[in-house]
């Protein structure tokens, strides 16, 4: 507690170099508690839509479960998938004050629901067309709106793409700076730390008191980072561990290379 | 002369440890050095220096700017190593060594109060109480009472020197190192500041090592004299005799 509150006393004097300190520690925290999910969210591996797809939108009023299941029968069909219901009363809402008629209070009536049917790899655009012919047939004319045929723009990204490597290396990016500044802002608090220490040492009976107040300081924040993460997520991976430990030993290791090539053990 | 001393040295250690009794190496001298020397590169800042401090001592380091007064109060307080010559008594146990630096080492953005206030250790003191007792007794006899709650930055040179030296008597030291303690004091608070120091030298043994510029000043004190000039020692012995 005595070291603790001479490491508060030091934050108190450096509050710029204290929030920093704070910051980059609970980010660095953060992102090796969270590291697999942070990875999946920014990972576009797995999630990239290589297939040509295109979209209905059929009345609600129909037994689209039954649709969905014939279409995905269907040769040349990868995948079929129905969206929740559209609400289109914002839209009959804008035309209303366009026209300024009641010809269009019909449609607000009307609910809609949008089917996607991604279609398998080198499909022939005949066979695309049976395909959409055959949605129109099924559901009947008059129920169903049918869009243009969309090549996804994910298709043009490779796994050799920069911003494909980046993202899927971007978590280890963002934790090797705030690691970085982690170590940064101890350097820095180091000078006012070692003449606090100094005071210290020579005017009570004690020791070792920077080593002492730095490993309290770093415990504290460190403890403090990952309470707050582990109220967040219950689990600790031993990669977790393995960093957090780096991120102690990290400072500690230079203070005592600081101590050990300082010619005066007054100088700070 | 070296092994001879050396054997003593040796001797002494061995005897009182062997009997487990009988006077201990602070009963005997404080310091003992011999022929010590201090180099910083190519700069030889103390030259064979062979000096004894006695307990109870109060000792004078005179000398110009540069003969090596704070080089040899470092090497006293064993934040310096020699480059020749033995050192016997630094970092013992039985000495707790106080400094009064030359740059004071306080810290600007605390108050006086609480800069007295790194001397409280519970080692020595048995509550705050007491310490309290004490700084208020110190801060009385140098004249400070009210001024401690100004910040250090606005306290004047004289002012901070009295705050160093009363931070360093608090932590009721066997040994003060005071480092030109009263450069920034006239005369009469100069007497006033020894006449503090050899109260505790006469109360609590208190041995007083001060280094000073000012001969003329530091001969009007009892005392013992050590004259330094280029890292060596010119005269050693009572002061009205320099």
């Amino acid at each position: 507690m005595f070291y603790i509150k001479h490491f508060l006393n030091i934050f108190k004097g450096n509050k710029i170099l204290a929030l920093l300190m704070l910051v980059s520690g609970f980010f660095a925290v953060t992102l090796v508690h969270f590291q697999e999910d942070i990875k999946n969210e920014l990972s576009i591996d797995g999630k990239v839509n290589e297939n040509a797809y295109f979209s209905a939108l059929l009345k609600k009023n129909i037994n689209l479960e039954n649709i969905k299941r014939r279409m995905r029968n269907l040769p040349g069909v990868f995948r079929v998938e129905l969206d929740g219901e559209i609400d289109t009363s914002n839209e009959v809402k804008k035309l209303k004050s366009l026209f300024g008629s009641d010809m269009v209070d019909g449609l607000a009536s009307v609910k809609y629901r949008k089917i996607t049917v991604e279609l398998e790899k080198g499909i022939k655009i005949k066979s695309l067309t049976l395909i959409q012919e055959y949605l129109s047939r099924l559901v009947g004319k008059d129920y169903v709106t049918i869009g243009e045929v969309k090549k996804p723009r994910s298709l043009r990204l490779e796994k050799q793409d920069w911003l494909f490597q980046f993202l899927n290396w971007a978590n280890t990016y963002a934790l090797i700076i705030c690691v970085s500044f982690w170590f940064i802002t101890h350097m820095l608090i180091l000078k006012p730390l070692m003449k606090h220490a100094f005071v210290l040492n020579k005017f009570q009976r004690k020791s070792f008191v920077e080593i002492k107040m730095l490993s309290s300081g770093i415990l504290m924040t460190l403890l403090i980072c990952v309470g707050v993460n582990i109220i967040l997520k219950q689990e600790m991976s031993l990669y977790s561990v393995f960093v957090l430990l780096i991120m102690g030993i990290l400072p500690l290791f230079s203070l005592f290379v600081i101590r050990k090539f300082k010619k005066f053990s007054h100088e700070f | 002369m070296v092994m001879k001393m050396e054997g003593l040295m040796k001797d002494v250690f061995s005897r009182n440890q062997s009997l487990g009794r009988g006077r201990s190496l602070r009963d005997q001298f404080v310091f003992y050095l011999e022929n010590v020397g201090v180099k910083f590169n190519n700069l030889q800042a103390l030259k064979e220096i062979t000096l004894t401090v006695n307990p109870g001592e109060i000792l004078f380091i005179t000398g110009k700017s540069g003969a090596g007064k704070t080089t040899l109060l470092n090497l006293l307080a064993g934040d310096l190593q020699q480059s020749s010559g033995k050192v016997f008594g630094v970092g013992s146990n039985e000495n707790f060594v106080a400094q009064v630096f030359q740059d004071l080492k306080l810290f600007n953005n605390l108050s006086i109060e609480e800069n007295l206030w790194f001397s409280f250790d519970k080692k020595i003191y048995k509550s705050k109480n007491e310490f309290y007792s004490d700084m208020m007794e110190l801060v009385k006899v140098l004249g400070i009472g009210d001024k401690l709650h100004l910040s250090i930055h606005q306290a004047n040179g004289g002012l901070k020197q009295k705050v160093a030296m009363i931070r360093a008597l608090l932590t009721r030291p066997n040994v003060l190192l005071a480092d030109e303690p009263t450069s920034s004091l006239d005369k009469e608070s100069s007497i006033k500041m020894f006449d503090v120091l050899n109260y505790y030298n006469v109360k609590r043994q208190l041995t007083v090592i001060w280094a000073s510029h000012n001969r003329e000043l530091v001969k009007q004190f009892p005392g013992k004299i050590v004259h330094l000039e280029n890292g060596k020692l010119i005269y050693s012995g009572h002061a009205c005799f320099i």
